[in-house]
C-alpha cells in the first residue's frame, strides 16, 4: 500500500490523485477510506521529499567500446 | 600546289605531344584563376566528382572539381546558379578540351553557407524530416534529462543554472560533445543515437551557445538532421540566439530559442509543482474532514456516552484545526513556499500547544503538510489510547448488538491488533469489545 521506492513522481502524482478523487466521491468504506488517507499523506510527503532534493546531480555519460554505458558524478561547468 | 619535302620526323609531333605542351603551357599560365558565370550541365558524379559547364551569353568552360574539394563546397552546386569559381585551366587530353580544374566554388550573389541552408531545408523538407505530425511530445514530469552539449560551453552553464534553480529535482546526463568543426556534426548525432538507445531520458536537450553561421554549421548537416529524425526521445534544441534557426530546429520535436529556455521549457517548476501537491494535500483533508463529520453526526445521534465524549471532544478540536489550516495554506498558496512552509511551522507550533499527544512526542518535527496531515489522522487516535474493534467479517463493531457473547473480535490498536473474544455485551454501558469511538457506523448502513 505505501508508495514503492522507484515510483516516479508522476506515477505518485496520478495516485495522489486518484486517491483524493476516491476520497472526495466517499464511496470507500471507513478502513478503505483512512487507508487511503494515510496513503495520500505518505504520498503527498514522498512528493515533497523528490521535489526539495537538495541540489541537481548531473551525470557525465560515456560509453565503452563495448557499448556499456558508463556514468560518472560530473562536477565541471557549473563554477557558481 | 608545290611540291615540299617531307617534314623532318624529328619535328613532328604526335597529338599526345602537342595536347601535353598545350597543356602544360596553360596550366602554367592560367595557374590560378577566378571565373565568374552560370552554371549549367551540372553532373555529380557517383565517384564524387562534379563535371559542369560555366557559361555566359558569348562563351563557356568546362569544369571538373575532383571529390576533394567537392566535399569542402558546402552548397549543391545545380544548374543555374551564378557562381564564381576558382581553379587551375588544364587540358582533357583524350577529347582535347580545355577546362578549368576547380578548387573552390562560391555562389555569386548570395553566402555559400545561406545557399547550403535553404537548399538542405528544402531537401529535408521533401524528405518529410519536419513533418509535424513525426514530433514527439515532451514529458510533463521528466525525471531524468540528457544533455548534448559541450562539456565547457556557456550552454551547459546556462542550462545547469536553470535547473537549479527551477527543477533540481531532475537528474541530468551530460554527453559531452564538440559543437563546432570537424566531425563535430557526426560526434552530436552519435550522442543522440546512444542516449536514445540507452533509453533512459524522458527528454534529450540538444543545446549549444551563440555563434556565427559558420560556429553553428554542425547543427545544419545532414547527419544530425537525420539523428534527430530518427531519435525516439523527444529532443528540444536550444541553438544559439533568438534569431538563429537551424536545420536541428526545425527537425527538433520542439525549439527553443537559447539553452535556457530549452531547460526552462525542459522543466516543470518546482513551485507550480509544490503547489500542485500541496493542493491534494489540501483536497485531503477536506475530504477526510467532511467524512470526519458524517462520523461525528452519526455518533451524536447514537447518544453520546461518556466514553464517546473524549473522542468527540477530539474530533471537534481537530476539525477546527483544520479548518483553520486549510484557509491558512488557502491564504498563503499563492505567495512564495519559503513563506508558507513558515507560515505551516508557525501552525505547527500551535497545534502543537492545542495538541495534547504533542508532550509525548517531542522529537516530532512536522516541516512538511504531510507531516501535519499525518499527525491530524484519525488513525493518530489509536496511538492515545483509543481502539478500534473489527468483527469477524472485518465490519467495525459500532454498536453492542453488533456482537454476541462468544464472537471474537480483534482489536486495533495504535502499534498492533488483539484477538479478543466477546464475554458480555451491555447496551448502555461500553463493554470491552465496543470502546470503538468516533470511528462510527458506515454512512451507507445508517
Amino acid at each position: 500500500m505505501a508508495a514503492k521506492q522507484e515510483e516516479t513522481f508522476e506515477e505518485s502524482l496520478e495516485r495522489l490523485s486518484e486517491i483524493v478523487g476516491q476520497l472526495e466521491r466517499g464511496e470507500a468504506p471507513l478502513e478503505e477510506g483512512l487507508a487511503l488517507f494515510e496513503e495520500g499523506v505518505k504520498l503527498t510527503r514522498r512528493c515533497h521529499e523528490m521535489l526539495n532534493a537538495a541540489e541537481a546531480r548531473v551525470q557525465r555519460f560515456t560509453q565503452e567500446e563495448d557499448g556499456e554505458v558508463v556514468l560518472r558524478p560530473f562536477d565541471g561547468g557549473d563554477e557558481e | 600546289m608545290r611540291q615540299h619535302s617531307p617534314a623532318p620526323d624529328d619535328l613532328v609531333l604526335t597529338v599526345s605531344e602537342l595536347t601535353r605542351k598545350i597543356r602544360a603551357m596553360l596550366q602554367r599560365h592560367w595557374a590560378a584563376v577566378w571565373v565568374e558565370g552560370e552554371l549549367s550541365n551540372v553532373k555529380h558524379h557517383a565517384s564524387g566528382h562534379v563535371y559542369y559547364t560555366l557559361k555566359d551569353e558569348g562563351a563557356s568552360l568546362f569544369g571538373v572539381i575532383w571529390r576533394s574539394d567537392a566535399r569542402r563546397i558546402r552548397f549543391r552546386p545545380e544548374d543555374g546558379q551564378k557562381v564564381r569559381v576558382f581553379g587551375q585551366l588544364t587540358v582533357y587530353e583524350r577529347y582535347g578540351n580545355y577546362q578549368i580544374q576547380t578548387r573552390r566554388m562560391e555562389p555569386h550573389g548570395t553566402g555559400d553557407l545561406e545557399l547550403a541552408f535553404r537548399q538542405m531545408y528544402e531537401r529535408l523538407e521533401r524528405e518529410g524530416l519536419f513533418d509535424p505530425g513525426h514530433k514527439l511530445e515532451l514529458p510533463e514530469y521528466p525525471n531524468r534529462l540528457g544533455l548534448v552539449t559541450s562539456e565547457s560551453g556557456a550552454a551547459l552553464h546556462d542550462m545547469l543554472t536553470v535547473f537549479a534553480r527551477r527543477a533540481p529535482h531532475i537528474e541530468l546526463v551530460l554527453v559531452p560533445v564538440r559543437v563546432q568543426g570537424d566531425g563535430a556534426a557526426e560526434g552530436i548525432a552519435a550522442a543522440l543515437a546512444a542516449l536514445d538507445e540507452w533509453g533512459a531520458c524522458d527528454a534529450i536537450l540538444l543545446a549549444r551557445g551563440g555563434g556565427s553561421l559558420e560556429d553553428l554549421w554542425a547543427f545544419n548537416e545532414e547527419a544530425v538532421a537525420y539523428a534527430i529524425y530518427d531519435c525516439g526521445t523527444p529532443i528540444i534544441t536550444g541553438v544559439g540566439h533568438e534569431v538563429d534557426t537551424t536545420i536541428a530546429d526545425w527537425a527538433a520535436d520542439h525549439r527553443a530559442p537559447t539553452p535556457s529556455a530549452a531547460a526552462e521549457i525542459a522543466s516543470p517548476d518546482r513551485e507550480e509543482l509544490l503547489a500542485e501537491v500541496e493542493g491534494y494535500g489540501q483536497q485531503l483533508v477536506d475530504a477526510i474532514h467532511s467524512q470526519l463529520d458524517e462520523r461525528r453526526r452519526t455518533v451524536a445521534r447514537h447518544g453520546a456516552s461518556r466514553a464517546f465524549a473524549d473522542p468527540l471532544a477530539y474530533v471537534r478540536q481537530r476539525a477546527q484545526d483544520l479548518d483553520q489550516l486549510v484557509t491558512r495554506l488557502s491564504r498563503t498558496s499563492r505567495r512564495g513556499v519559503g513563506e508558507s512552509r513558515r507560515e505551516l511551522e508557525s501552525l505547527t507550533g500551535r497545534l502543537a500547544r492545542v495538541g495534547r499527544e504533542a508532550p509525548r512526542r517531542p522529537q516530532l518535527r512536522l516541516e512538511s503538510l504531510a507531516g501535519r496531515l499525518e499527525a491530524l489522522s484519525p488513525l493518530g487516535i489509536l496511538g492515545r489510547g483509543y481502539a478500534i474493534a473489527r468483527s469477524e467479517g472485518d465490519q467495525v463493531v459500532r454498536s453492542a448488538a453488533d456482537v454476541e457473547a462468544g464472537d471474537r473480535v480483534e482489536v486495533l490498536l495504535g502499534d498492533g491488533a488483539l484477538g479478543c473474544v466477546v464475554e458480555e455485551t451491555r447496551s448502555s454501558a461500553p463493554p470491552a469489545a465496543t470502546v470503538e469511538s468516533h470511528a462510527g457506523p458506515q454512512s451507507q448502513e445508517s
